[in-house]
């Protein structure tokens, strides 16, 4: 067996940043080890101990955020990512209409390194369960009381395709994000934007039709006699019915051609045609958004053990199905929520709270609350809303809502205070 | 005379946290859940327990809740993402901190009965049970 010392000139040895060797140091002097915590279980103080976070996107920040506020000084929180910054997904449609960019999307870790989460940079390739300890992409070792994984997802290729480097999906965004935006402005005025919508369960369930008003406000105002051509895998708009069915046979009702249950036979990349079940669809500019997986993090570690592609977790404490001490919060677990940013930040807390709680030897909250959070732009100046609340049922081991809300419509109010909401939901993720 | 459910001061906001809190530990049936509409001397009895909310099997969850020492800070935490941190906002967004528990509760309770429109808190208040407001206007009012 490998001793705590060994760990750390492990990891001292390797590509960890200054700061971070020496909170690893620190803790060691302290003595917080694994071991010690597991006896010391129930007695006070007991929130001595190591949670690691792995992914620093809205769950992961949120849940490293909350872990160390309301877990205390004792209590080491650590956050490997494999970026230096984060780049919001929420709002980056805005990217392709000019309305916004994306650094001004992109968010830093100070804030939590200021608060006292130990923030690493790096790539985490393997969980080793049995002695609890995380192998990184160098080579690194890092032991964990408990885990938690907030990886987002993966994409599938698409039939045809070798990679997303011309044909884009921006699903997540980034380099991706602003490809497709220069593609946008390139098209010729008349030009067909096609874009593909995979089976449910996808990220932000409103996120694709959002994307297809906001192209065709931007289409209509800058590319008159432009298309949009929506082909969509499921029976139906997935959210936000209403509001998207009102502006797709209302205002872009010359504009948006939505067809519904279209399955993908190929992608012809030189061509730019979709081989589609309703025929080949060619256009200016394509953005197929392939079906998701968990990130692979999860699949390469026995966690998606929904379907092969989700993590499954215990509602009360988001602890793995398949694995104890590991939780698996947002896009990449599998709940009856939404894959939603918003929901992903109350995930964070109510595994958060749990931890501690568990950590403590108390039981856990019993009857969590959590709730979903969506602002759409529908045209440059408009947008709309969705949400949900969610409560713990007991009966059913799942997080059960009395159906979503949704706007009446989409107004200039609902835009500012998109804006708003922004703001306050990324500083209480990153701080 | 408003046709609202109750009308709380803040004193008898306060001594619902308390009360609630004691009437569900003691077992009582709250399912489902709805608003708590106190007697006279402010203390609800069982049948004084109307239901005004869809909330299913929520009974003995939220017993459960009431065992966990943090049950109204992550109640809370629900309205942090748009309210800020604890209710610290920093957007323009209302500030919920130090807000009193009976001013949270009285626009929430009129908020669920007005239609829902374009204003997304008609939305939510409509999916809080009391006593769960309860909870989250008594850990805002101590921010
Ligand atoms: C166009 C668009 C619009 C959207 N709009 C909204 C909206 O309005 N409201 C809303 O609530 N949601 C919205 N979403 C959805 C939201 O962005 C996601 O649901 C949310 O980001 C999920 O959070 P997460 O923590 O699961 O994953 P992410 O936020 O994707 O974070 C995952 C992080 O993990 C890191 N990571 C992964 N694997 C490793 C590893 N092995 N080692 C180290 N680090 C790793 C990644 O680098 C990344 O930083 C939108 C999404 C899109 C695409």
């Amino acid at each position: 067996m490998i001793s705590r010392r060994q760990f750390l000139t492990v990891a001292g040895a390797g590509a960890l940043g200054i700061a971070a060797q020496r909170a690893l140091a620190v803790s060691d002097a302290h003595a917080p080890t694994r071991i010690s915590t597991r006896d010391r279980a129930g007695a006070a103080p007991a929130l001595a101990g190591r949670v690691v976070v792995v992914g620093g996107g809205m769950g992961g920040a949120t849940a490293a955020r909350f872990l160390k506020l309301w877990g205390g000084a004792q209590l080491q929180v650590i956050l490997i990512e494999k970026n230096l910054s984060y780049t919001s997904n929420i709002l980056s449609n805005l990217v392709l209409t000019g309305q916004k960019t994306i650094p001004g999307l992109q968010y830093t870790y100070a804030q939590l390194q200021a608060i006292g989460v130990t923030v690493m940079q790096g790539e985490v390739l393997s969980i080793n369960a049995g002695p609890r300890t995380l192998t990184l992409a160098g080579g690194q070792l890092v032991s964990y009381d408990r885990l938690v994984l907030s990886p987002g997802i993966d994409f599938d290729l698409l039939p045809g395709l070798t990679n997303y480097d011309d044909i884009v999906h921006a699903w997540q965004a980034g380099p991706q994000t602003i490809r497709l935006a220069q593609q946008l402005q390139a098209m010729p005025a008349g030009g067909a934007f096609v874009m593909t919508i995979p089976a449910a369960p996808f990220r932000c369930p409103p996120g694709p039709y959002e994307r297809a008003c906001v192209v065709a406000d931007y289409v209509q105002r800058q590319k008159p006699g432009s298309k949009v051509i929506v082909l969509d895998a499921n029976p139906n708009v997935m959210a936000e019915r209403h509001t998207f069915e009102t502006a797709f046979n209302g205002i872009f009702a010359n504009t948006i051609e939505y067809h519904t249950g279209v399955t993908i036979n190929s992608i012809d990349a030189a061509t730019r045609t979709i081989d589609t079940s309703i025929g080949a669809i060619a256009g200016a500019v394509l953005n197929p958004i392939p079906p998701h997986r968990a990130g692979r993090l999860v699949r390469d570690n026995g966690l998606a053990n929904v379907g092969g592609r989700w993590a499954g977790v215990n509602v009360l404490t988001y602890e793995s199905t398949a694995q104890p001490f590991v939780h698996v919060i947002g896009d990449a677990s599998s709940t009856t929520q939404p894959k939603a940013g918003h929901i992903a930040n109350a995930e964070a807390k109510v595994c958060a709270d749990a931890i501690l709680h568990m950590m403590a030897g108390e039981p856990v909250n019993g009857a969590p609350v959590t709730n979903s959070a969506c602002y759409s732009p529908i045209t440059a100046t408009t947008a709309s809303w969705l949400t949900a609340i969610y409560h713990y049922d007991p009966i059913s081991q799942t997080m059960k809502t009395p159906g979503p809300m949704e706007a009446e419509s989409p107004s200039g109010d609902g835009f500012e205070m998109m804006g708003k909401w922004f703001t306050n939901l990324m500083k209480d993720s990153f701080g | 005379m408003r046709h609202d459910p109750i009308h709380l001061n803040k004193t008898m906001a306060a001594s619902l946290v308390v009360v609630g809190a004691f009437a569900l530990l003691a077992g009582l049936r709250l399912s489902p859940v709805g608003a708590i509409a106190p007697s006279k001397r402010g203390t609800p009895s069982a049948s004084e327990l109307t239901a005004t909310v869809y909330m299913p099997a929520v009974t003995t969850a939220l017993q459960r809740t009431l065992q966990s020492s943090t049950a109204s800070r992550l109640l809370a935490s629900n309205c942090f993402q748009c309210h800020g941190t604890d209710g610290k906002s920093s957007s323009g967004i209302d500030r919920l901190a130090g807000m009193s528990a009976s001013e949270i509760i009285d626009e929430m309770q009129s908020m669920r009965v007005e239609p829902i429109g374009n204003d997304i808190m008609k939305a939510h208040a409509r999916g809080y049970t009391d006593a769960e407001l309860l909870l989250i206007a008594d850990y805002f009012s101590r921010q």
